[in-house]
């Protein structure tokens, strides 16, 4: 593979992969974000 | 004093399941189908830089546009555009561009549905083996591809003439997708939708992490699959001087997040008035960009370069994703070892990826009916699923009605309807006051930075891909003049105002139930 690919991959691939890894950090360090109850009524604020 | 029963709403049951459901709704057939193309006939890996410069500007703002508008309106017992954009400003020209946040995802769900079921016709095709005999021994591309080109035709009933004759597999197969459709959906948003995409999520990923360690390993006379990355990321930087290339990468942008349909609006209006937004949205564009980027990159245009060589890949690029898709790549994946089950696996990934967007896009009609005509589950499904079966008949008989919709919903529609959320939202309803719901319970914090982005770049951005788009093909679209094309556009008139009488009808209800 030469070299400029590799580089324009990679960065695409690191910076996928990179921002899921942030979101799979940030969601294990939170809570369970109010995904408790099944239903809600009107005005439910 | 208000006696009436409070209107109960769904709600998603677990954050997986919503940024699964989520994710699903925006991993479409473009994502392995539309996006390589997109990348190799627009600079290779110089593509990436406006793309990803697209993903902040456009992508992630709108997404928490839509997220949060349809937070705001879930709370308050709306899930869809036309009542939302109401509360946000009470005028019936809100009402009125909100029925574009109905309209949009029923036109697309219409030949989406239809194309969806091809995947699964072909899939059926590939594990009962009936999938043509491949031309050995030809010399060129195109003579290597004719059986698979002849195989849609018929498959599509394509014929001279301006009406089509599908095949008994094309009934078959759309039967089976309605069906399947309308059994998730009758299971409601949690039941149904969430614990749909808990299964196919994963499964479409392990579906495409197979394709592509086979693809990766491909080696024939005419090439490897390296040599196919090598063509897909080999940057052309003097391709960045062409506004072109932006454009297609903002488009891109809309179509493989699903921003513009109105839908996400819907999907978020089943969070609680006090959950995030802006994580589970980051959460659902960081799976669809891997999706996108990582698999949907390395199947498609590597096998082709494989099989065909650079030049051959390039005329296949050339003739656009659906080509590459239902032509190409079956072929290729038929003339290697096992090809039937890689073909089966192909066209399952495909069904998968398209039936989680299709069920996203109906599932904005049902919540119309639910929210403001106040009906139940069933019969929302059922009446909704009525007006799709009865309009995919003038896509399955009547020629070019699946490019006219394409372009007046599934390209122009989303991009307009995209500003219009952002004008709304940011400016009628103040920057600020947008700015603080987006944030509001947010499990991480948007840079200030992005507020910028959001009120100014956002939609300068959008208005420069609609002039462009309407300038470039506005003028080629509107020559096209034969009867067909008055049909179809015909159709889109009346479906739009059908849904602007039941909005107007719904907010006439409403007014009386408040009333009384």
């Amino acid at each position: 593979m030469n070299l400029d690919a590799a580089i324009f991959m990679f960065c695409a691939w690191g910076f996928t992969f990179g921002l899921l890894a942030f979101c799979i950090t940030k969601l294990m360090n939170s809570t369970d974000n109010n995904f408790n109850n099944t239903e809600h009524m009107d005005g439910d604020e | 004093m208000d006696k009436k029963k409070p209107h109960s709403r769904e709600l998603w049951k677990s954050r997986t399941g919503l940024i699964l459901a989520m994710a699903g709704g925006a991993i479409g057939l473009g994502n392995f189908l539309r996006f390589p193309v997109q990348a190799a006939e627009n600079g290779g890996g110089a593509f990436m830089i406006p793309y990803i410069i697209a993903f902040f500007v456009i992508g992630i703002p709108l997404m928490w546009i839509e997220c949060s508008i349809g937070r705001y309106g879930g709370a308050r017992g709306h899930g869809t555009a036309p009542a939302i954009f109401n509360l946000i400003w009470k005028s019936p020209l809100s009402r009125l561009i909100g029925v574009l946040g109905l309209w949009i995802p029923l036109v697309v769900v219409i030949y989406y549905i239809y194309i969806e079921s091809w995947t699964l016709g072909y899939s059926i095709h590939f594990l009962l083996g009936t999938s043509p005999d491949l031309a050995i021994g030809a010399d060129t591309p195109e003579e290597f591809l004719k059986p698979y080109s002849n195989f849609l035709g018929s498959y599509i009933g394509a014929g001279d003439g301006n009406l089509l004759s599908p095949s008994f597999m094309a009934y078959f197969a759309l039967i089976v997708t309605l069906a399947l459709n309308l059994i998730i959906l009758l299971r409601g948003v949690s039941r149904g939708i969430e614990a749909f995409a808990k299964f196919a999520l994963p499964a479409l990923f392990v579906m495409a992490i197979i394709l592509l360690v086979r693809v990766l390993t491909l080696e024939t006379p005419s090439g490897n699959a390296i040599e196919g990355l090598n063509f897909l990321w080999t940057p052309d930087l003097n391709s960045l001087k062409n506004p072109g290339v932006w454009v297609a990468a903002a488009g891109q942008m809309f179509f493989t997040l699903s921003l513009g349909f109105g839908s996400m609006i819907v999907y978020s209006s089943y969070l609680r008035a006090n959950q995030d937004i802006v994580l589970n949205g980051l959460s659902s564009a960081a799976i669809n960009e891997t999706a996108e980027v990582v698999l949907g990159g390395s199947i498609a245009i590597p096998a082709a370069v494989a099989f065909f060589g650079v030049a051959g890949a390039v005329s296949i690029a050339k003739s656009g994703a659906f080509n590459l898709g239902f032509v190409s790549l079956p072929a290729i994946f038929a003339s290697m070892p096992a090809g039937q089950f890689l073909g089966f696996l192909w066209f399952l990934l495909l069904f998968f990826a398209g039936l989680t967007s299709s069920l996203f896009l109906i599932q904005t009609i049902i919540a119309f009916f639910e929210d403001e005509f106040k009906l139940s589950r069933t019969n929302s499904v059922l009446i909704t699923m009525g007006i799709i079966v009865s309009s995919v008949l003038i896509i399955i008989f009547v020629d070019q009605t699946l490019d006219e919709w394409d372009f007046w919903a599934g390209t122009v529609g989303i991009v307009f309807f995209g500003l219009m959320e952002v004008v709304l939202f940011m400016w009628v309803f103040g920057g600020e006051k947008a700015w603080a719901e987006i944030n509001r319970n947010g499990t991480i914090k948007v840079p200030r930075f992005f507020y910028y982005v959001l009120r100014y770049i956002t939609p300068l951005f959008m208005l420069i891909l609609l002039l462009w788009w309407g300038i470039k093909l506005l003028p080629e679209e509107l020559e096209k003049t034969s009867w067909t094309i008055w049909v179809a556009r015909g159709y889109l008139i009346g479906l739009f105002l059908v849904l602007a009488a039941l909005v107007f009808m719904a907010d006439k209800r409403g007014n009386r139930e408040n009333e009384s």
